[in-house]
């Protein structure tokens, strides 16, 4: 698994700012983080492939799988009618992958271009954007989701923005950090005497300048994303029921769970190797700490 | 205390009500974006029209709605959230009754996650990019994964379901004894704090660290104190800014969690109403539930901001309030 770890050429990084922390990304990357990089590429290559491969629907039922132990026909067992618990576990990951990265994309691109303009024009346009900012992060982020999901009815979609709205308002904290203190420096200066248009000084000077910190952020944002939809699907809101999800998996497996574990410790694998794969490779990347939670590594 | 510091408070405030108020709007106006007919979307396809009519007049939706409004900011600000459509309760009512015990359960929470943060964080600050601190670091980030649960199933499977320590589900009130109370907390509790752990560990070990390699530290050193005082007199105090503002922010976040944490482990608290009251499509008392919640959270963050001077008095007399842009 090691060797597939993709290992990125070491390229010598600039620093444009004063950083708490500096980013370790042209470091040698740890046993823990290749592992983490192993166990995505496995995730999302399973999920693309082996459902088609090996043909198991993980809605079919079958009697005489019921509870069956993991061996060649199932390879992680099997769960309460017969459903293949790996079948299941990759089609849970679809979905958890999909509203995720689906989120955090969405939340990224409102989020980050407010986060930009406010700090550069300031004044009423940032008084406006930080009281939107203020109003939606004074919900908590789950029961905000919560209460979306509820209601905005049960589909995917619909989860997908349950949890970007709560998520938006932190990439545009961050992207205002970020931009501020980059307006500090010269050659950002220098672009606005000559008369850079502001679209183009955003788009040629600041955003790659903020775009590793806002990358490595929008990894977290990704498990975090996750794990409100694992929640959310536990507590059987959101994501219709028919569609296998991991924290639907571990709410219908709880009943087995003194004689199959394996119901909930399949998807609760799944849950919590992918959250983790995630925290510990963005980490590589945050420089200044986490802007939702303020916490510095 | 001068005028301007006196200005800056009152602006405070005034931000703090304008967000409340802008709050209790959403949650209001949220039932006109339903598609559809909330009536109808509570009693489900299957109702008549005669009760979806009845529905809609008991709940005051044939009034315009700038009236409605005004009845409801009315009704709250006077402490009326409403009444339950599932239950008939009025929804101050249910909070009264279960308050106490998702309050009861944060805290809980909140002392095994320090109780095991400030140790944790104060080893491995010392003992910074040892095998120890990495250590340490992994079970944070595992913490720090572990959705809530995740924790709790697999607590119920070792400790309830092998072990038999503790019960597995429900909740048994003070009345009860204090061994029973306190051992349908314990397991839900553990779940919670997970998450909390974590983040307690990472800010305050960052801060130790920042703290430690100080010149009044370096000479504490050279005086030949222990490392017990120089950590417990000298070092901790001025590390605990970082923590405090994470309490209060994960304070919050934590009523969040305790919808999922209370329905796992059957705990009558609000976390568990709001769960059934959104299940059941019950929009009023998740209204109402709602617009609680986000007031505690906004005044717990408040609070901590209050509280800033107090923690660390360097920050009273310096303007610079907080790090940075934040």
């Amino acid at each position: 698994m090691t060797a597939t770890a993709p290992v990125p050429a070491p390229v010598p990084t600039p620093e444009p700012r004063p950083a708490r922390r500096r980013s370790r990304r042209g470091g040698r990357w740890t046993i823990a983080e290749r592992l983490s990089a192993g166990w995505l590429v496995l995730l999302v290559g399973g999920m693309l492939l082996l459902p088609a491969l090996r043909g198991i629907d993980p809605l079919d039922i079958g009697a005489e799988s019921r509870f069956a132990k993991p061996g060649a026909e199932h390879w992680l067992g099997a769960d309460n009618l017969g459903r293949d618990l790996l079948a299941r576990a990759l089609d849970g990951a679809q979905v958890s992958v999909l509203i995720g990265v689906g989120s955090v994309l969405i939340a990224a691109l409102i989020g980050v271009p407010l986060g930009m303009l406010s700090a550069y024009y300031g004044g009423p346009v940032a008084a406006v954007v930080s009281f939107v900012v203020d109003v939606i992060l004074a919900f908590p982020g789950l029961v905000l989701a919560l209460g979306l999901a509820s209601f905005l009815g049960a589909s995917v979609t619909n989860v997908m923005i349950a949890i970007t709205v709560p998520m938006f308002p932190v990439f545009v904290r961050l992207a205002r950090a970020q931009t501020l203190a980059l307006l500090e420096t010269e050659y950002l200066e220098a672009s606005e005497v000559i008369g850079t248009p502001v679209l183009s000084i955003m788009r040629r000077d600041v955003l790659p300048n903020i775009a590793e910190a806002i990358l490595a952020f929008g990894f977290v944002s990704i498990g975090r994303a996750i794990l409100i939809e694992g929640s959310l699907s536990f507590l059987g809101i959101g994501v219709p029921r028919t569609q296998p999800t991991w924290g639907g998996m571990i709410n219908e497996g709880r009943i087995y769970m003194t004689t199959d574990p394996l119901l909930i410790l399949v998807p609760g694998a799944f849950l919590l190797l992918t959250i983790l794969s995630l925290n510990l490779i963005s980490d590589r990347f945050l420089v200044d700490g986490d802007p939702v939670t303020g916490a510095r590594a | 205390m001068n005028r301007a510091r006196l200005l800056r408070i009152g602006l405070k405030v005034l931000r703090l009500a304008a967000v409340l108020l802008v709050v209790s709007s959403l949650c209001f106006f949220s039932l006109s974006l339903l598609p559809g007919d909330p009536a109808r979307l509570m009693l489900g396809d299957t109702a008549t029209d005669e009760a979806v009519a009845t529905l809609r007049s008991q709940l005051g939706l044939d009034l315009p709605t700038m009236e409605r409004f005004g009845h409801w900011l009315g009704g709250v600000l006077q402490g009326d959230l409403g009444e339950s459509y599932r239950t008939g309760q009025s929804v101050t009512q249910v909070l009264a009754e279960r308050a106490p015990v998702t309050v009861e359960l944060i805290v809980l929470s909140q002392v095994i996650a320090l109780g095991l943060a400030v140790p944790a964080a104060i080893v491995a600050a010392h003992r910074r990019r040892t095998g120890t601190d990495r250590a340490l670091s992994l079970w944070v980030f595992t913490a720090l994964s572990t959705p809530d649960f995740v924790v709790g199933v697999v607590l119920i499977w070792i400790l309830s379901v092998h072990l038999g320590w503790f019960p597995a589900n429900g909740y048994a009130p003070w009345s009860d004894g204090v061994g029973p109370h306190l051992s349908s907390l314990i397991m839900p509790a553990i779940a919670l704090a997970g998450t909390s752990f974590a983040l307690y560990q990472r800010v305050l070990r960052a801060d130790l660290v920042e703290t430690l390699r100080q010149d009044y530290i370096e000479v504490a050193r050279a005086k030949g104190l222990s490392l017990t005082r120089i950590t417990f007199r000298h070092a901790l105090r001025p590390s605990l800014l970082g923590l405090s503002t994470q309490i209060g922010v994960t304070v919050g976040m934590l009523i969040g969690s305790t919808v999922v944490v209370e329905s796992l482990f059957g705990l009558p608290g609000i976390g568990d109403e709001l769960a059934g009251a959104v299940t059941a499509r019950d929009y009023v008392e998740v209204q109402g539930l709602v617009l609680v919640i986000a007031t505690c959270f906004v005044l717990v963050n408040a609070l901590v901001d209050v509280l800033y001077p107090v923690i660390d008095p360097r920050l009273a007399s310096s303007r610079r309030a907080r790090g940075g842009a934040r």
